[in-house]
């Protein structure tokens, strides 16, 4: 008990010396009203896909099952988004549309951002040959529209959720690898990572410790504005049928099986769209509140 | 004297596109054990480049030494191994570098700066230990213990080369390369830290390499001084022998003309005529014969040996042939050493 109390006090300082910096960070963030409204936006989200989606909507009898006799009804107070071709709540598959979106898009931004990261950070500090190497190869890369890209993995791995993220994310790894490269060249000839080498610090260790903790940044920035196009791009993937199997509910598919129904039930677009632009928007107010809060220019 | 450091006949040169730049030609320099050494000269002289030459850092690709030896505590730095260097770097040999605005890490704590160095030259080191010698360090360098959770940016100029200060003597390396460590600062803490290394100097026994444009600062701590002019050391000696005596190098003589005397009445100061020669286009035989007041018909067409006037003092010029009484020719130097 006594030990306990003392540690405490040790780490007292510790802590609030820490939050100092990431404090700085918040309130120059909660400065931005765009930004905050962004983030609001993005939580109310995340709660209702995540929380309110398993509460109130029940998946299999709303999102899945077909009810042919209440096909492509406008909106009505227990179908408050009203029903699709099949008799499927809109509102039940705009739910768990959004899940799916959310879970694809963190989990490829997760995937090509480390994939990304290590290719650039490895082109970028050490130079020469190896950058020339790694970085031609991601030209390649670049040089195909990432669409495209995207569209030849899955067709060359077959539909489903995993090959849908792997091609998602390595047809955007080029761009998180040049991101990080040229984060990792401005860092690298500042004098602290010069120090470093000069008392001995590995290179592995120089990377991760000294230069990507002062690229960050522009990293982190790239990763919640890559969400907003990921995004678009699942629902592009599903929209061309490359995407999720149809059954499984996810906004481009919906919006791609609407399409023959909307000059008689706009509603079926409508809602679906909403909801790509409410996230599309959330995520690039977050990117762009981030990229001002995290300007090492204005840090001080 | 037991020697630290041998540098022999060291040629450095950096290639760009352009041109090839020969920064340092033939540089020797003898470092005692415990001893500090005022590097001296304009900007482009090579005293940088020297010092990186030492720690082996010099830039990848362009930077490279094109022959010569360099000997520090027995470990023969050109031929060691990368990793070997790593391992020498901040355990044997420090450097501080000229801005501590830049040198330290703005997203780390101080203290884990300082520690880093700690865990990576000594990992037998427990965290409670290595936190423990922190501390000693921090209250070494005169740095308040409880400061050390702090990030860089929290502290002023002179506390922050205090830190890099705490970070290249973390080890208690053998040697200290510093590379003009005060020109960043304003005069009071330039005062500070020049105490605070001289303190230092005594308490550790180390051996520095004072890299430095500001004869003031060499006079308040170095034993020795070498002047640097053009990539090769023109005259050294001791403090005594460089800043009093009648015998100099007419570049020496130069730098002197070029300070104010409080003591004198003088309307004018004499700088040296001319600029450094080009580093890409080096003159013939004696590198300073364009711009010597005393240029005889030899320097342009011979490069002169360095001739020692006493047991302490050399000097790389022509003028001190008739008066020589031992000549220390740097390829004659090369063959015993080889023998």
């Amino acid at each position: 008990m006594n030990n306990q109390s003392i540690t405490i006090e040790a780490t007292g300082p510790v802590m609030t010396k820490r939050q100092s910096l990431f404090m700085l960070i918040v309130k120059r963030y909660m400065k931005n009203k765009l930004a905050v409204f962004g983030l609001i936006l993005f939580m109310i989200l995340v709660v209702i896909f995540v929380l309110g989606a398993g509460l109130f909507v029940d998946y299999e009898a709303d999102a899945i099952r077909h009810n042919m006799e209440y096909r492509n009804k406008p909106p009505t107070s227990a179908h408050i988004f009203g029903t699709d071709q099949y008799g499927r709540d809109v509102f039940a598959r705009v739910l768990y549309g959004g899940r799916v979106s959310l879970f694809v898009g963190i989990v490829t931004i997760l995937l090509s951002l480390a994939g990304g990261s290590l290719i650039g950070a490895t082109a970028g500090y050490f130079g020469g040959k190896t950058d020339n190497i790694l970085m031609r190869i991601m030209d390649v890369f670049l040089a195909i529209p990432s669409i495209l890209l995207a569209i030849s993995i899955v067709a060359a791995l077959g539909n489903g959720m995993l090959n849908l993220m792997i091609a998602l994310s390595v047809s955007s790894v080029p761009r998180f690898a040049r991101i990080v490269r040229s984060c990792i060249l401005t860092v690298k000839g500042q004098d602290f990572v010069e120090a470093a080498r000069a008392y001995g610090c590995r290179d592995r260790k120089i990377i991760t410790y000294h230069i990507l903790p002062n690229a960050i940044g522009p990293i982190i920035v790239q990763a919640t504005l890559s969400m907003s196009t990921t995004i678009l791009m699942i629902s592009s993937l599903s929209f061309v049928g490359l995407g999720l199997p149809s059954s499984i509910p996810e906004w481009g598919s919906m919006l791609a099986s609407a399409k023959e129904y909307m000059r008689y039930s706009p509603h079926l677009i409508i809602f679906p769209g909403i909801a790509i632009v409410l996230a599309v928007m959330a995520f690039n107010l977050i990117g762009d509140g981030l990229r001002d809060a995290l300007d090492p220019k204005l840090r001080n | 004297m037991e020697h630290l450091l041998d540098i022999k006949d060291l040629y450095v040169t950096y290639t760009t596109d352009e041109a090839i730049f020969h920064a340092v030609n033939g540089l020797d320099l003898t470092l005692y054990k415990g001893e500090t050494l005022g590097l001296v000269g304009e900007t482009g002289a090579g005293k940088t480049t020297t010092a990186l030459s030492i720690m082996r850092l010099l830039p990848d690709r362009i930077g490279k030494i094109e022959k010569g030896s360099i000997v520090l505590d027995g470990h023969d730095i050109i031929a060691a191994s990368d990793n070997d260097m790593r391992v020498l770097r901040g355990n044997l040999v420090s450097m501080i570098f000229q801005d501590p605005m830049t040198s330290l890490n703005p997203t780390i704590r101080v203290g884990d700066q300082v520690q880093e160095v700690l865990e990576i030259h000594q990992p037998e080191l427990s965290k409670e230990g290595a936190g423990q010698k922190v501390d000693e360090i921090f209250r070494l360098v005169g740095l308040p213990v409880e400061r050390k959770v702090e990030y860089p940016h929290q502290f002023s100029g002179g506390m922050r080369q205090r830190i890099v200060i705490a970070i290249a003597l973390a080890c208690e390396p053998q040697l200290l390369l510093a590379d003009e460590p005060t020109t960043a600062l304003d005069v009071t803490i330039q005062a500070q830290v020049l105490e605070l290394m001289q303190e230092l100097k005594e308490k550790l026994n180390m051996a520095t390499i004072l890299i430095t444009h500001d004869l003031g600062v060499v006079v308040e701590i170095c034993d020795r001084v070498a002047i640097m002019y053009s990539g090769e050391i023109i005259e050294v000696g001791t403090l005594r022998d460089i800043f009093t005596g009648d015998a100099h190098h007419p570049y020496t003589d130069g730098l002197f003309g070029s300070i104010p005397d409080l003591t004198k009445k003088e309307s004018r100061l004499h700088p040296i005529d001319g600029m450094m020669p080009d580093p890409a286009a080096l003159p013939s035989g004696c590198k300073f014969h364009e711009r010597c007041p005393k240029c005889i018909e030899i320097c342009p067409v011979q490069h002169p040996p360095a001739f020692k006037i006493s047991e302490t003092h050399s000097i790389r010029c022509h003028l001190f042939a008739s008066e020589v009484t031992e000549e220390v020719d740097a390829h004659a130097s090369e063959e015993t050493v080889k023998e």
